[in-house]
């Protein structure tokens, strides 16, 4: 039984947002290879093992799972499932994180699909329209840029964001914002939202750009992977500057 | 009213507006309280002034009187022993308060200068021992501190079983013809009725008056001599009875059964009534009061008789305790109990249709308060004859269930209201009917409720549909095809694994539910832990099939609940219609032994054993090559050990590696397989040739970590084996691991060596020799031992033991699997050496082997634990579950403490406290916040408290130190923070209480809960907390 939980304990805890985005992008620089048609569910489920194998996972007060169905989703939504989660260890009813991930800039044979309208209408939309995280002020998005041209990749993505800048709750200029715990990574944005649902209103999504291992070495790709963000001050509402 | 009376409870610190666990008044007990029936009944008979329960079972009886004399004490002890409910009763007298056991036989009027035997403690009346003393209750270490004072040993159903049971006996030994004990069972049964129509005043002396008979009660009966008039009265008496009050009871044929008895059965009825023990001839006290016994532990105690008949047809006892703890969880959520049916598919003594009758009848008589003596016996009758129904195919069985159901009847009606009913003649209807028989059992069964004849031979036409299927069915593999369990499932396509009869009546007890009715029976474990493909089809379809809403896991307590029990059990709640697959829960609770468990048989499930399993997962489970080891995951271990054993089981298995006889042919290096059957006396035999002569036998103590020629003896090196014996040689060659059935005893050979089938072997190429020494070295691991204890289906449930099929599933990747391969392939390399080391070194040094290997262990175990990646934080997990677990699992005696029945220590206490504290400061890191901690305990209150403060992250400060106040003042100071409609918590129970920048935690004393595990889940819980916090909106 837990009683009157104050706000002097409120603040000790910061967000684990960076310490999440740590684990991810340590999973993924151990991704081996893969073809560039591999569809997203191998991808992601692939990505799922590597967290959950992670040694540093012990250290982290959560466990991961992998395409959780979102049992508070309102009547006429789809059951979207959520493609990995991180809930509290000892209470999983509770989503504390969820990301949500997309291929983009996938070669079909004959052109290469951007995929940014998937990754704004079936991803970024879900948050913003409160399907996924309804409890919470914040989500991430996770582009597997499969021709590892990140930064088309981005500027896609912004295109897109400004195509639907009101039904995504952001005020212009519409463009991502840099990280408060990951400033440098040109990859690592960040974007705010006002949510017109019965969900919590002010909203972030964390978007991390990674390359498919494999792809080839001519676009700048993610920086190095930093082992902890414990000197960097972390506010998942704060406004960019 | 006594001026004992004058705020006694508040002196205790209890509020019963505040403690939904304290009942001053019989009025306020509420419906939903699952025992309220006992509670109404014990303020009642006990003239009770208050009740303090937990988990819903009577924990202490108060009862204020104007002062403590040893005539009253004898009194009030005996009623209170008799009634055999509640541990503890505690006498209030103005200037003094007295504590006595439940457990303690009541002896004669005491010498008024000694103690009484049944004296625990006396108190003084002021607050804090007082209060204190409450706790100590509530949180078992009053059981501790006074262990001796008792244990079920002494209590009234075990007391009067003994005795029943040596009486028995002696019956039994006068006869030569086994025919007749079923006679004598009748006899014995009838008496104690009859003795129960005495005690309750129902019959007396005018009674007996009237037949021509002279004395006040049976014991008068029994000691006429000679022994034959002793019988002629016995039998005038029971005619009279059965003209009076009808029933099965007295159905038999009383002069031909009156013929068979003897006068040495009248002495030793007579010695067992006059209170010699007949087994010893020793004289004592008539402890027994039945005005006073629940019917419900007379019921038991007939069942006990009943069961030890038929242990060939898998019943066995129910003891009172599981009987309790099964209906309340079979009705919980009923709101009332009337208006609907209940059938025992099994119902042996008729201990559920009892519980059941005495529910009903007391809803009913709080609903017609008033009703007259005649209504209320017609209307009761008809209570039990319209909505029970019972089948049983023994008999004994059903006669003992119609002979409960009466005593539960008349115990609803005063005295008065007997004897009119009497007066009338006939007053209990026939209640038993043996559709095989010509005639109905006795008179005619125009009410006949209990059907005598197998629940499979009977369709729903025959047995109407009820809203609760409630039993506590046979177990055992004896459902063959032949049977009408095994014929029935097989014309419903049912699946029933290992012909276990119990999974048929699962089947079969949904069959006779109406739509939304539920089904909660005893079962054995084995449905839910067996693996092997029928097992999990079976369970995926039942699962499926049917919504199950809890499971009630009594593993842990079987050695010390069920005493000769072979097989642990479980309580299953489930109802007919079909679950919500995606978002169904099911509630998983899974005591574990303690001091309240073996001393008062009173179950606590903390909220550490409570968890909930989603449908979907164990589905997911089901379908996975682990099914369906769900159920034991979230036994014993905790929301981290679980989340290291997921980790864990994502590496490859060893079954990848492995070959087995009868696999399909895959590309597999390794062989697996059990050594040779020796040829027995009526086998058929063949020859098998070694590639050796040497041999090693299972029990070898030399089978650790590696072995040498010089540990084997020589044997021929051909062998006449039983000609289904394995007889691939292969796995006597080197190089090879050798593992005893069991996984006790685990060694390397380098050499070819063979054994028979108590031992197994792996084999493997030459090549893959230094990866055969690193699987040896991996299976003798701490870590193997977490995973095996953690994943087994029988460890920790049945036997300590991993079958094959466990040990296969055991994680094992190989270097190339891993991230640092070339790491890996050191360590698979360093560890080779360092066996070949030890072995070398103990060529030259034998005497020192148990040193040597136990030094190389030590080595090995950190390179196992770098190859899988372990954490230091999961090195806790591992060391608190070999070191504090495992010891303590299924405890026989408390007289052997196990480290989770123990006291914390302070040092317990303090490096708990140090590690939730750096297990929080390593997420505080960006606030510029850190906590530290203080620790405080009290075995008198069986509670141990840490206060968690908030400091600067700068602030230079031990990070641990001693709690400088007073534990009791503290937790009062605590409760009464707490919002008023919180304030009913149970603080024995684990409590967590933020204040400012405090944080609270009062925990159970005992060792488990002070673990560094422990701090790993509650720093979790606490940050799981803060965080979802943080989410919600400003």
């Amino acid at each position: 039984m837990i009683v009157g939980l104050s706000d002097e304990w409120a603040k000790l805890i910061d967000p684990l947002i960076p310490e999440i985005f740590c684990l991810i992008v340590s999973a993924w620089s151990g991704m081996k290879p893969f073809p560039a048609d591999q569809k997203e569910n191998p991808t992601t489920k692939k990505l799922y093992k590597r967290l959950i194998m992670h040694r540093d996972i012990a250290e982290l007060p959560f466990r991961i799972d992998y395409q959780l169905m979102d049992l508070d989703t309102e009547e006429g939504e789809d059951d979207g499932e959520m493609d990995i989660v991180f809930s509290p260890t000892c209470n999983r009813e509770n989503i504390y994180f969820c990301l949500e991930c997309k291929r983009m800039n996938v070669f079909n044979g004959r052109k290469t699909h951007p995929y940014s309208g998937e990754y704004v209408t079936r991803g970024m939309f879900r948050f913003i329209s409160g399907q996924y995280s309804r409890i919470g002020r914040c989500g991430g998005m996770l582009a597997y840029v499969m021709n590892g041209d990140l930064s088309g990749a981005m500027s896609a993505v912004e295109r897109v964001m400004k195509t639907h800048h009101e039904k995504l709750g952001m005020t212009p200029p519409i463009s991502f914002h840099k990280t408060s715990f990951r400033p440098q990574d040109d990859f690592m944005k960040e974007t705010h939202h006002v949510r017109n649902t019965s969900a919590t209103s002010s909203f972030s999504i964390y978007h991390l750009f990674v390359a498919r291992p494999g792809a080839e070495k001519r676009w700048k790709s993610s920086g190095p992977v930093k082992k902890k963000y414990s000197d960097i001050r972390f506010n998942p509402l704060k406004d960019d500057d | 009213m006594t001026s004992a009376m004058t705020n006694w409870q508040s002196e205790f610190g209890l509020d019963p507006d505040v403690d939904p666990d304290f009942i001053m008044d019989p009025a306020e007990i509420s419906d939903e309280i699952p025992q309220a029936y006992t509670l109404r009944q014990a303020f009642d008979d006990l003239e009770l002034n208050g009740i303090l329960c937990t988990d819903n079972t009577p924990l202490i009886y108060f009862r204020c009187v104007d002062a403590i004399e040893p005539e009253l004490v004898t009194r009030l002890h005996r009623q209170f022993w008799n009634h055999g409910r509640a541990p503890i009763l505690v006498l209030i007298s103005k200037n003094e308060i007295h504590v006595y056991s439940g457990m303690s036989r009541p002896k004669e009027h005491e010498n008024s200068d000694e103690k009484p035997g049944s004296l625990i403690t006396q108190l003084e009346r002021v607050g804090p021992k007082l209060q204190a003393f409450i706790l100590s209750v509530r949180s078992g270490s009053f059981f501790k501190e006074h262990a001796k004072s008792f244990g079920p040993y002494n209590r009234v159903d075990q007391d009067l079983l003994r005795n029943l049971g040596n009486t028995r006996d002696c019956l039994r030994e006068q006869v030569s013809d086994t025919k007749m004990f079923e006679l004598l069972d009748a006899l014995l049964c009838r008496l104690v009725f009859t003795c129960y129509l005495f005690d309750r005043h129902v019959i007396d002396k005018q009674y007996l008056k009237e037949i021509g008979l002279k004395g006040d009660h049976l014991r008068d009966l029994l000691k006429v001599r000679p022994q034959s008039k002793a019988k002629r009265q016995l039998y005038k008496l029971f005619t009279k009875l059965g003209a009076d009050f009808n029933g099965d009871l007295f159905a038999e044929d009383l002069s031909s059964e009156s013929s068979s008895i003897t006068d040495g059965h009248i002495d030793i009825l007579y010695e067992f009534f006059h209170a010699t023990d007949v087994s010893t001839g020793q004289k004592a006290f008539w402890p027994y009061d039945f005005k006073f016994i629940p019917i419900e532990t007379i019921s038991a105690i007939y069942e006990h008789f009943l069961k030890k008949e038929n242990k060939k047809d898998g019943a066995f006892y129910t003891p009172r305790f599981l009987a309790e703890i099964t209906l309340d969880t079979a009705l919980e959520g009923f709101e009332s109990l009337l208006d609907r049916t209940y059938l025992d598919p099994a119902c042996g003594s008729g201990i559920f249709l009892v519980g059941l009758f005495n529910r009903m009848a007391d809803e009913w008589s709080r609903k017609y308060p008033r009703a007259r003596n005649d209504k209320r016996a017609d209307e009761l009758r008809e209570l039990m004859c319209s909505s029970l129904r019972g089948v049983d195919k023994d008999l004994t069985a059903c006669r003992i269930t119609a002979f409960s159901l009466y005593l539960a009847y008349l115990d609803k009606l005063d005295s008065v209201g007997i004897q009119e009913l009497q007066k009338k003649g006939r007053a209990l209807p026939n209640l038993v009917v043996n559709p095989t028989r010509e005639k109905p059992c006795g008179h005619v069964a125009t009410q006949a409720i209990i059907k005598c004849t197998d629940f499979f031979l009977e369709n729903v036409s025959s047995l109407p549909k009820v809203d609760l299927v409630i039993g506590n069915p046979p177990w055992g593999s004896i459902a063959a095809s032949n049977t009408p369990a095994g014929r029935w499932c097989e014309n419903q396509n049912k699946e029933i694994p290992d012909k276990q009869i119990a999974s048929a009546f699962i089947w079969k007890s949904a069959d006779h539910t109406l739509p939304k009715g539920k089904v909660c029976l005893v079962l054995p474990s084995g449905v839910l832990f067996n693996q092997g493909p029928k097992a999990v089809t079976f369970q995926n379809d039942w699962v499926r099939s049917y919504t199950i809403d809890r499971i009630l896991n009594l593993a842990d307590l079987r050695l010390v609940l069920f005493h000769k029990a072979l097989h642990p059990a479980l309580v299953v709640r489930y109802s007919q219609n079909a679950p919500d697959e995606s978002n169904h829960k099911i509630e998983y609770w899974a005591p574990k032994v303690s001091w309240s468990l073996t001393q008062a048989e009173i179950v606590t499930i903390f909220p550490e054993d409570r968890s909930q399993l989603s449908l979907s997962d164990l589905l997911v489970n089901l379908a996975g090559p682990d099914a369906p080891q769900i159920w034991k995951h979230s036994f014993w271990g905790t929301p981290r050990d679980q989340k290291f054993l997921d980790r864990l089981l994502d590496y490859p298995r060893l079954n990848a590696l492995i070959q087995r006889p009868g696999d399909k042919l895959e590309d597999k290096p390794w062989i697996l397989s059990e050594g040779f059957q020796p040829v027995g006396k009526n086998d058929k035999a063949k020859a098998l040739k070694l590639p050796s002569r040497k041999f090693i036998g299972a029990r070898s103590t030399a089978l650790n970590l590696f072995l040498h020629k010089t540990d084997c003896v020589d044997i021929s090196s051909t062998m006449n084996v039983r000609e289904r014996s394995n007889s691939n040689t292969k796995i006597y060659k080197a190089p090879h691991v050798l593992i005893t059935k069991g996984f006790n005893r685990i060694a390397f050979a380098d050499f070819s060596v063979s054994f028979q089938h108590a031992v197994r072997g792996i084999n493997g190429p030459k090549k893959d020799r230094n990866l055969l020494i690193f699987l040896t070295a991996f299976l003798k691991s701490r870590l193997a031992k977490y995973v095996g204890f953690h994943t087994a289906s029988s460890w920790a449930i049945y036997r300590p033991m991993l079958h094959v099929n466990e040990i296969l599933r055991l994680p094992f990747p190989l270097p190339h699997n891993l991230e640092d391969e070339d790491r890996a392939q050191c360590i698979v390399d360093e560890v080779a050496g360092l066996v070949d080391g030890a072995s070398h070194e103990v060529k030259h040094s034998t005497l020192r082997r148990d040193q040597i290997i136990e030094r190389t262990t030590s080595e090995i175990e950190p390179l196992v634990e770098e190859y899988f990646g372990v954490h230091p934080l999961e090195k806790i997990l591992i060391e608190d579950t070999l070191n504090v677990i495992i010891p303590s699992i299924q405890v026989k005696s408390p007289k052997k403490p196990v480290p989770t029945m123990s006291y914390a220590t302070q040092n317990n206490q303090t490096i708990y406290v140090k590690r939730l504290c750096s297990t929080l400061n390593l997420w505080s890191t960006r606030t510029g916040r850190i906590v530290k901690g203080e620790v405080g305990q009290s075995s008198d209150l069986g509670i141990g408290l840490a206060k968690i403060t908030i400091t600067a992250a700068d602030s230079r400060c031990d990070s641990v130190g001693e709690l400088q106040q007073d534990l009791l003042p503290l937790l009062h100071k605590l409760l009464n923070s707490i919002p008023r409609e919180q304030q009913s918590i149970d603080p024995v129970r684990g409590l967590m209480v933020f204040d400012k920048n405090l944080l609270y935690l009062v925990k159970p004393i005992w060792q488990r809960h002070w673990t560094q595990s422990a701090a790993l889940n509650d720093a979790d819980m606490i940050a799981g907390t803060i965080l979802m916090k943080t989410m919600e909106p400003a």
